[in-house]
Parts: C-alpha cells; sequence; structure tokens
C-alpha cells in the first residue's frame, strides 16, 4: 500500500512583528528573513502518515511512505528529516514560491502528474497553508486524480480489512467514516499535531541518502483570479495601556470605558 | 446575472440563525439587480413548514446522510447547470471551501475561497481576501461564471430579502460510493452568542486555570475560547480555538488572557465591540488591537476584572 503526504514549507508568521510588514512584489509580504516551519495541518499530516506505517508493521500490505514538496532549497532539509523518520521517499519539486504562491491549479497537477506515474491509496494533505491561503490543493488533487476527498479530518485509523477509519469535523460536529481505498485526506484541526523529531542515529543513517526529484507541471489554468492588489490591514485600535496595574488597573478601564456599559452615571 | 446561494444547516435549531444570513445574503446582491435563489444541506429532512417562515425567494433543499464535500458538490453542479445560474456564492461552514473549489473544477468556473468582502461593480465582483496567516488583504476581481466562498465576512447592512417563498425539497441522499458508514461522535457543544468572550492563550499557566475560565464563562454565560496553541497543548477543545481555524465571535466585550495577538487569531475577535487585554508583554501585538490594556499577569487581576463583567454583562 502506498501513501503520499504533501507538505508546505511556510514562514512563522507568529515571529513577524507589526512593524517589520511589508508588501513585496505587489501582492505578497516580506517573509524571507522569517524561519521556516512545515504547515501546521502538513505536519499533522507527515505525523498521521509514521503512525500508520507503524500500525501497518508486520501487515500485509504494510505501507510505502512517499513526502512530497514543492519549494526552494530550504525544503531539502526538512525532506531529509522526513527521511530519517522513515519516509521511503522523499521528493522535491524545484520552485520558487512566488510562481505559485495563488496558483494551486500548478500545486495540484503536479502532485496528480507524479500520482499518474507512481500510483498512491492515500494521499494526505493539510486543508490550507498560510502565504496564498487558497484552501483549494486537496479538492483539485481529489478532481484531477478521480479519487474522492475526504475533508478536515482529525484522525485516521487503519481497519483491519483495508479500508480506513476516518474521524472527521463538519462545523463542529465530529464523525466517525468508514471509507474506501483509494482516497485524498484533507486534514483539519487534528488530534496530533506534532511531527516526531529523529534521533541522531537515525538522522546520520540517512544523511547521505539522495532526493528523488520532480519536475513542476506545466498548467495554464485560470481559474483563480490573481490578486490585483494587496493591503496590510490596519488592526490598531484604541490601545490605551492602564498606567496601574492590579485591582487599580480594573478600575482604571473600568471608570474610563465600562462605565456607560455598566449603566453608572 | 442570475445567483445561486448555498447555505449549510446545522441541525434543525440553527434554522432561523440560517435563514438570517441566506436572507441578508440574497438582500445585499438582490439590491445590486441579481436575481437570487438558494440551495440548503444539511444532515436533517427539511420540512416546508420548519423553513419557509424563515427564508425568502425559490429555495432548493436537500439532505444528505453522509456529510461530505463531494455529494453536496455533485449535487448541486447538476442544479447550477439546470438553473443556469451565473454565479454561486457559499455561505461560511466548514465545507465551503472545498464544495467551492469542487465545483469551480466540475463546471470550468472561475473560483475565489476564503472571501470576506464582496461588492459587486457591474462587470463582476470585487472580492477581499486573507492571506499569510490573516495579515495580508488580497483584492480580486471575478467574472462570470464564478463560485465564491466566504469566511468571516463582514457585517451587510442591506435590508433583508422579502422575495415571496417557494420550496423545492430535493431526493434525500442516503448513500456515498466511498464512505461505507458513518456514526456521530460527538455534536458541537455549541456556545449561543454571548455579549461577553473570555478568550485564553498561552499566558495562562496551567491546564486548571482554563478549566477555571471555562466554568466561570459557562456559568455566568459568557462565551469562552482559546488560542490554538492552547487547545493543540492539550488543555481545551479544538473546538474551542478562536479564529482562523476555530470559531468567530462577535461580543460587546471582548477579554483576552494571556493572548499574543497572532492575526490566525484575532480573525475570530475583530468584530468585537470593545477588546480588553491583560498581558504582561507590552510588545505583543495584541495590545495595540485592543481599544484598552493591562500590563500585567491576568492573576492580579482576573478575580475582580470577572466580578466586573458579571455586572456588566447584567445590565447589558
Amino acid at each position: 500500500m502506498k501513501l503520499l503526504t504533501c507538505f508546505k514549507l511556510c514562514p512563522d508568521m507568529d515571529k513577524l512583528r507589526q512593524q517589520d510588514f511589508e508588501i513585496s512584489g505587489g501582492k505578497g509580504l516580506e517573509t524571507s528573513f522569517l524561519p521556516n516551519m512545515i504547515n501546521c495541518f502538513d505536519e499533522s499530516g507527515l505525523e498521521f502518515g509514521i503512525r500508520l506505517s507503524e500500525k501497518s508493521e508486520g501487515l500485509e500490505p504494510n505501507i510505502e511512505k512517499t513526502a512530497f514538496t514543492i519549494g526552494g532549497d530550504a525544503s531539502e532539509m526538512y525532506l531529509r528529516t522526513l527521511k530519517a523518520l522513515g519516509y521511503e521517499h522523499c521528493v522535491l519539486v524545484k520552485k520558487d514560491e512566488d510562481e505559485f504562491r495563488y496558483s494551486p491549479c500548478m500545486v495540484a497537477q503536479t502532485i496528480a502528474e507524479y500520482v499518474g506515474e507512481n500510483p498512491q491509496d492515500i494521499i494526505v494533505m493539510g486543508k490550507e497553508a498560510p502565504n496564498g491561503n487558497n484552501s483549494a490543493t486537496a479538492q483539485l488533487v481529489s478532481v484531477l486524480t478521480g479519487r474522492p476527498l475526504i475533508s478536515s479530518v482529525i484522525d485516521v485509523k487503519f481497519c483491519d480489512d483495508g479500508t480506513l477509519t476516518v474521524t472527521v469535523t463538519n462545523d463542529g460536529d465530529v464523525y466517525e467514516q468508514t471509507v474506501a481505498l483509494p482516497v485524498v485526506l484533507s486534514i483539519g484541526n487534528a488530534v496530533i499535531s506534532k511531527l516526531r523529531v529523529p534521533t541522531l542515529k537515525q538522522r546520520m543513517k540517512c544523511k547521505d541518502l539522495p532526493l528523488e526529484h520532480f519536475k513542476p507541471a506545466e498548467t495554464s489554468c485560470a481559474m483563480f483570479p490573481e490578486p490585483m492588489r494587496a493591503v496590510i490591514p490596519d488592526r490598531r485600535r484604541g490601545g490605551y495601556l492602564s498606567p496601574y496595574s492590579g485591582s487599580e488597573a480594573v478600575d482604571d478601564i473600568q471608570g474610563k470605558f465600562l462605565k456607560g456599559r455598566l449603566g453608572e452615571a | 446575472m442570475k445567483l445561486l446561494t448555498i447555505v449549510h444547516i446545522d441541525g434543525t435549531d440553527a434554522i432561523e440563525a440560517a435563514a438570517l444570513r441566506q436572507r441578508t445574503l440574497n438582500g445585499y446582491f438582490e439590491s445590486f439587480g441579481y436575481e437570487c435563489e438558494s440551495y440548503l444541506y444539511g444532515a436533517e429532512k427539511f420540512y416546508e413548514d420548519a423553513v419557509k417562515q424563515d427564508f425568502a425567494g425559490r429555495v432548493y433543499a436537500q439532505r444528505f446522510h453522509f456529510i461530505s464535500a463531494v455529494p453536496v458538490a455533485d449535487e448541486i453542479s447538476a442544479l447550477i447547470i439546470g438553473g443556469k445560474f451565473d454565479g454561486v456564492v457559499i455561505e461560511e461552514s466548514e465545507l465551503a471551501n472545498d464544495i467551492a473549489v469542487l465545483l469551480a473544477a466540475y463546471l470550468d468556473r472561475r473560483c475565489l475561497t476564503n472571501v470576506f468582502s464582496v461588492t459587486p461593480n457591474g462587470t463582476g465582483i470585487l472580492c477581499k481576501r486573507l492571506s499569510y496567516n490573516n495579515n495580508l488583504i488580497l483584492e480580486h476581481e471575478i467574472k462570470a461564471p464564478f463560485v465564491i466562498s466566504l469566511r468571516g465576512y463582514e457585517k451587510i447592512l442591506t435590508a433583508p430579502s422579502g422575495a415571496a417563498f417557494e420550496f423545492f425539497p430535493l431526493r434525500s441522499m442516503e448513500n456515498s460510493e466511498y464512505i461505507l458508514s458513518q456514526k456521530p461522535v460527538s455534536k458541537a457543544g455549541k456556545q449561543g452568542n454571548s455579549k461577553v468572550l473570555i478568550a485564553c492563550g498561552m499566558g495562562v499557566e496551567t491546564c486548571e486555570e482554563i478549566e477555571y475560565f471555562r466554568n466561570y464563562a459557562r456559568e455566568h454565560g459568557f462565551n469562552f475560547g482559546v488560542t490554538r496553541p492552547v487547545a493543540i497543548r492539550g488543555w481545551a477543545k479544538l473546538g474551542e480555538t478562536i479564529g482562523v481555524s476555530g470559531q468567530t465571535f462577535a461580543p460587546k466585550i471582548c477579554v483576552t488572557l494571556g493572548v499574543s495577538g497572532a492575526a490566525a487569531f484575532y480573525v475570530g475577535i475583530e468584530n468585537a465591540d470593545f477588546i480588553l487585554s491583560v498581558n504582561t508583554n507590552r510588545d505583543a501585538l495584541i495590545i495595540a488591537q485592543s481599544d484598552a490594556a493591562i500590563i500585567d499577569d491576568y492573576k492580579n487581576v482576573c478575580g475582580k476584572l470577572l466580578d466586573s463583567l458579571v455586572d456588566l454583562y447584567a445590565t447589558l
């Protein structure tokens, strides 16, 4: 059985300070100085892949795992980590993020072409990633590969009969569904959110193993209109800082702002 | 131009709220000359008597035993072709983006997801959406035929649609080719709309304190939520997350305790009338995003602050 987990590297936006906000290239934010991280939804997907594989150990069929990403050189380090964690195939599609940030069609087409050449039973990816925020790749992969989509998945388990039990959310309701393969899983607010860390021994064992490369797809898809303009939202409010602390501060705020709401004079 | 608005109804008790959203959305587009029809979907059977007093215009309704984007998109695509709709606008729900992209791919239409502002401009629709974890607003123009899914959209001030109600129940979808079985695990413990929201971040130091604030909120009829890192840490349910991957609120007063103010969180509270933040870090993003802030440990202020909120709540 083959499992493909797709992931994307993103800048850690929590490290971005208000004073560093700067538009880059007219349609994006300048984030080149921020540390990278695996998109949180994809990170859950990568950990699910490892757990599913562990559960299938000793069983037939066991799982052959592939980690797949599109991005720049920075992705290589993360692919090596995944190799150390047991992903048999780690595939890099080299492409500058500026060229596909708002082009989920290109990303989906590339994944679909890879799946065409390397058929997969389970395709896992996060439901959205911060930069483009298109929330579209999993759906397009589903259409292009002809596999059904199960979205907002928060947990995955194997059943003895080769089907999957997935836990999904829908507007807060939680369901357990048994689904047939092949399938595309789009990971939502998953219970498991952190990817494990490989040991030094695992890393050393894999450090010279080659990564695999794949070509980005050529596509002229115009489904998603390009942005005309990008604007940094101004979310500043009054920003009154109480000069007091403790209960005096509560009195201060109450007197200045909440008095009217309290119905007091 | 003919438009189909799509609304998910989450349980029979949610009909009234869904109907208000449908009438408001349709009323807005009708004020620009659009002719609007609506499609309702959900896990419950729709009865004409239950929906006719709340919804406006021509309404199609369909029940799905297996709630999943693909069967819903399959059914709606047939309706769109038959009804010759120029545009489709999908109201905010967890499946909205999935359905929008699937429909656009099936029907070869233009598509935008996560749209929070729509303004028809004669040739198409000007849309605004957030990117970069909600730190950047992107402006797009989309021309018909299109599919748009909404998320956290701005308050629409137009009069709700008053179009005469017509009801068209569609066949219930009981089966799915690839979902073999389904069992409910839990129903959302949906919070009503309170005028006060307490939001806890990573600055709240223990699971017990989170539990305390949750119970306090529940006891006094406040809404309660946490930032994503708190939920990921396992101190709160993921369903209690506020922001882009959780719930959005529009309370009269929002009190944040130990919240840093990441944009992904802030989207969930930005419609609050008044934001009061308690944080030890005066450089935290949330401070500038608040109407007022107390720079102190939440433990030093929360006792008196919560008591004053209870007093306030009684008079709001």
